[in-house]
């Protein structure tokens, strides 16, 4: 298992759409996927569970992968956070 | 094959949700059927459009109807027609509980109609400052 942090820098934060690609993304992984908020701890293949995070911009997540494309997956996901889900700002 | 979903509810509630769940998941869910509810007078109709919409919809696993307040009209259409149907009835829609039905299409009626439930109620939260 592997982890790593990450903070949401996008102006609406993990919103719907945002939510729904970040899962689209997760689900193109075999493994295992949980991303946390503090002490909240959701599955990152789940739609409501990541809209739950309620994550706004500045928020830290921490993001969790096991199974052989951990690596992948994280780096995914990480990559999708970090370029705003494609939105302008 | 996968569980029919139909959807009834006062005025455009249900459209509304169906186009904002279409929104947020960036396609469409033509596969859900929306049917009118008329509330004419004291009496209201569509016992027939429904009926027939949930016949329709029933490709052989059965039919999920999801509608808006229980006990109110479009509830008590539904569950009145429940011992003509292979179909479960859930009330309380919300988009919560549409994007949760729609993840989870290919699980049976009955799994389906708890993923239902569940996935509405997980979506009423009070936010704390």
């Amino acid at each position: 298992m592997i982890s790593r942090a990450v903070t949401i820098i996008n102006k609406l934060g993990l919103h719907a759409r945002a939510a729904t690609r970040l899962v689209n993304s997760a689900a193109a992984f075999d493994c295992e996927l949980w991303i946390s908020n503090g002490e909240k701890t959701i599955n990152g293949k789940s739609i409501m569970g990541v809209l739950t995070l309620a994550a706004s911009r500045g928020t830290q997540l921490n993001i969790e992968a096991k199974g052989k494309d951990e690596n992948e997956a994280i780096e995914g996901i990480i990559e999708l956070i970090n370029s705003r889900f494609g939105e302008e700002e | 094959m996968s569980v029919g979903i139909v959807v009834i509810t006062h005025g455009q509630v249900g459209e509304a949700i169906i186009k904002a769940a279409e929104f947020i998941l960036d396609h469409s869910l033509e596969d859900i059927c929306l049917v009118p509810f008329i509330q004419s007078g004291a009496h209201p109709t569509g016992h027939r459009e429904l009926k027939l919409a949930i016949d329709q919809s029933d490709a052989g696993d059965g039919v999920l109807v999801l509608t808006d307040l229980v006990g109110a009209s479009p509830a008590n259409l539904a569950s009145g027609l429940l011992p003509e149907i292979r179909g479960k009835v859930v009330t309380g829609i919300n988009l919560a509980m549409l994007l949760r039905v729609w993840n989870y299409r290919e699980m049976p009626l009955n799994t389906l109609a708890s993923k239902a439930v569940a996935g509405g109620k997980r979506g009423i939260e009070a936010i704390d400052a």
